[in-house]
């Protein structure tokens, strides 16, 4: 059982009275935590097979070939996988004065346990045949493996584990405003828009096998994984404002809903990763420290991990768009509504620039219709 | 009225004349003054029996000009405007052994733009050394198709030919593939052509340097999997008695490679991919033969090389970095480009190594390329009938292109 604990508190101030209406104003605050609770997929991931080919041994005639696989079955579950907490507080301002209603709210999310799938690297012992002392020509039946030589080996390898390894981190602020309905032009007025920027993090260093290099006829993953303290992480940021119109003619029955949709700005950047690892593992399971020695090593040298471009760190900003959508609906009976709406019936989204290169952003305006019955 | 006529006539068949003349114009031409530097330690010499040959790049024209002794070492000829390669190619008198000796030089630039009434293009000259020893005669890269028409891998191969007289040992040749491609230039930074080729795949001969002997006009075959592969494919060869097989051994059964265990494996030395290796079977990549002068573990630790460019594309411009080793020039036996004359942009080796290229297939997935190899022409035959491939260090000149593929051309 997760118990998810929420507070609230609000409190009004005293109204501050002016000839035509009142001043009133309230602050409210609260705090809670919301409890995540993995998947079935993550709490009951399939059994991963580690195949390790032991023996490949090739002949012209068929009947002598052998190949012999070695298959180790892991079970990737983790036990010890907790629920993702995530924790939020906020604080809000509101204002009210004849029937005009203004709030801004902050609010602060905070998910330091968000699942993830991490790097688990184990090594694997295996038998190497040597079947270089068999005599092919005369060969009369495949090799037998009971007095085939061997070296015993070792290979690292990896898979991957959900852990609770993940931290999202949001913040933003909310606004709102809503006019009382104009009775001359039976119009309200309400403007809305919000700020946010989510932080998505790893939470502890991590192992990465994704080197494919060989070095002396040895891939370098098979004899060591590098564990790196990145910041494997992602920020978004966006601001958006919408102000929307509605017109309600009650002897027509006709409303009309005009929306004029603001995106400020939406931007999106992965953060720095330093592809020097701070500890390896060798194949016999053992972690060493990554030093500047071993930057010269024939092997560990490769474990550095470099992006092909370091414009993946740039920032990405798609800046201000704006749209205009319409919708009319029409009462017709006590029963039965029937609606037109026209999205993005105007626009402006100028052309902006990336990396050198125009970006032209062609908008389709989109219509449609939708009928409304009650029973 | 009458007259009018008359003269508006006049008017009308002096106004088309003009236009005639006008659609008639002539292209544009340039004068092109061509400076040439001399190779490093040669700067005093003459040159002689000089021809500078010129190749539009756009239109493919070629043309061969002869010219007299230069004082300063500048030769012009008048071009009409575009985009031209150069390679000149001379003689020089040289002291060797305290004999005077006419040596060959040769120079090649690319991609010039003529543009202008006057311009000009250096070219860079360097000595042609005759290869003495192994060169590459063969390089079959595109594989075969089974009869369903499927494409078939395992059976490429290598041709190692002894142009010599005496007798070489195969034992320590590598053979590596850029990791640069010749369908795509970019301004790589550091720029080590001049000094080293990048390389992403490099294998070795192993042996203990005596172990391996190939009498002169004898060739060796170094090829993927030394099987017959006939009886998988019947459009492709026998290949189990190969001389060499590289092989790629790895635990994981996905990437099972094949060994024959009759035929000597090749070092694997380095590899940028943990899977099964083979040529690039498009042409986009090039070749060198090499014989390494520092031991494995010194070039696999020190001859790393990190570089940058920019990737221009479409979607913009981006800083780029990549690795890969290097070979020294130097160690360079022979070096062969291939590409395909749609995409060609450029050769990946320093020009003194090879300065053309060679190819299968004439544009980018060419479905007529498969069974098709590069076969070095041959240049003469001694008077003991050993024959002489023709090695200019100029694949375009040296290798006949789309051959069909025989492992066991004469040995």
């Amino acid at each position: 059982m997760y118990v998810d604990p929420r507070v609230n508190a609000r409190w009004h101030f005293p109204g501050v009275k002016t000839k035509k209406s009142e001043w009133k104003f309230a602050f409210a605050g609260g705090w809670g935590m919301h409890t995540k609770l993995p998947t079935l997929a993550q709490v009951y991931p399939a059994t991963y097979y580690v195949d390790v080919i032991q023996l490949n041994y090739w002949h012209a005639n068929p009947d002598y070939r052998r190949l012999n696989i070695l298959t180790y079955t892991i079970d990737p579950t983790n036990y010890d996988l907790q629920p993702a907490k995530n924790r939020k507080w906020e604080i809000q301002l509101s204002a009210e004065y004849n029937k005009n209603d203004f709030s801004v709210t902050f609010f602060n999310e905070n998910m330091t346990s968000g699942f993830r799938h991490s790097t688990v690297c184990v090594p694997y012992t295996y038998k190497k045949y040597d079947p270089s002392g068999i005599d092919h020509v005369n060969i009369t039946e495949q090799p037998d493996l009971t007095t085939l030589p061997y070296t015993p080996t070792t290979l690292l390898d990896a898979y991957s584990q959900v852990t609770n390894g993940s931290q999202i981190k949001k913040i933003g602020v909310e606004f709102q405003y809503s006019s009382p309905r104009l009775s001359k032009i039976k119009t309200r007025f309400t403007v809305n828009g919000a700020w946010f920027r989510t932080t998505y993090v790893n939470s502890e260093p991590m192992f990465n096998a994704s080197v494919t290099r060989v070095i002396d006829g040895v891939p370098v993953n098979n004899l060591y994984i590098g564990c790196y303290n990145w910041t494997d992480g992602m920020i978004r940021e966006r601001f958006n404002t919408n102000v929307i119109t509605d017109t309600y003619f009650e002897k027509l029955g006709l409303a009309f809903s005009l929306t004029f949709q603001i995106d400020w700005f939406a931007s999106q950047q992965t953060m720095w990763r330093d592809g020097v690892p701070i500890s390896y593992m060798d194949n016999t399971g053992t972690m060493h420290d990554y030093t500047d020695a071993d930057r010269e090593d024939m092997y560990l040298q490769w474990l550095v991990i470099e992006p092909n471009s370091s414009a993946v760190y740039d920032k990405r900003t798609t800046p201000f768009a704006s749209y205009f959508n319409l919708k009319v609906t029409k009462t017709i009976t006590k029963y039965v509504k029937l609606a037109f709406f026209i999205d993005k019936l105007f626009d402006c989204a100028p052309d902006y620039t990336v990396s050198g290169v125009k970006v032209r952003r062609n908008v389709s305006p989109y219509f449609g219709m939708e009928i409304n019955i009650k029973i | 009225m009458k007259h009018l006529k008359s003269i508006s006539l006049i008017l009308l068949s002096l106004l088309m004349g003009l236009t005639f003349f006008s659609c008639k114009k002539d292209p544009l031409v340039s004068k092109v003054t061509v400076s040439c530097t001399m190779p490093d330690g040669y700067s005093d010499a003459m040159l002689s029996s000089i021809v500078l040959k010129t190749k539009n790049v756009s239109t493919g024209k070629t043309t061969s000009n002869s010219f007299a002794t230069a004082a300063d070492n500048k030769y012009e000829l008048t071009l009409n405007e575009g985009l031209y390669d150069f390679t000149l190619e001379a003689k020089i008198q040289v002291e060797l052994d305290g004999v005077m000796r006419a040596v060959s030089v040769r120079g090649y630039t690319e991609s010039v733009k003529v543009t202008g009434e006057t311009c000009s293009a250096s070219i860079k000259l360097f000595i042609v050394e005759t290869s003495e020893g192994f060169v590459i005669a063969e390089i079959f890269f595109t594989g075969t198709q089974t009869p369903e028409g499927k494409q078939y891998v395992g059976d490429t191969y290598f041709r190692i030919y002894n142009n010599s007289d005496e007798v070489q040992y195969a034992d320590g040749l590598v053979i590596a593939e850029s990791d640069f491609l010749t369908v795509s230039k970019y301004n790589y930074s550091p720029d080590i052509m001049s000094q080293a080729m990048a390389v992403s795949a490099v294998y070795r001969v192993p042996g203990n340097g005596t172990d391996y002997p190939v009498q002169p006009g004898k060739s060796i075959l170094i090829c993927d999997n030394a099987i017959d592969h006939r009886s998988a494919n019947s459009n492709s060869f026998d290949l189990s008695s190969a001389d060499f097989e590289w092989y790629d051994e790895s635990t994981n059964p996905n990437f099972a490679d094949i060994d024959n265990p009759a035929v000597t494996n090749l070092d694997k030395i380095y590899c940028y991919t943990a899977t099964i290796w083979v040529p690039h079977n498009r042409g986009f990549k090039s070749y060198a033969l090499a014989r390494f002068k520092e031991s494995k573990e010194t070039f696999l630790r020190d001859y790393v090389y990190n570089y940058s460019y920019d990737l221009v594309t479409a979607a913009g411009t981006f800083p780029m970095t990549g690795d890969c080793y290097k070979i020294p020039n130097e160690w360079i036996l022979d070096a062969v480009n291939l590409s395909v004359e749609s995409e060609f942009e450029w050769i990946v080796t320093d020009p003194s190594l090879d300065m053309g290229w060679t190819y299968c297939g004439k544009i980018d997935r060419d479905q007529n390329r498969y069974g098709k190899s590069v076969r070095r022409k041959v240049d003469y035959t001694t008077a003991e009938g050993i024959v002489k491939l023709k090695d200019t260090n100029n694949s375009s000149e040296d290798f006949a292109a789309e051959q069909t593929a025989d492992p066991f051309w004469f040995n």
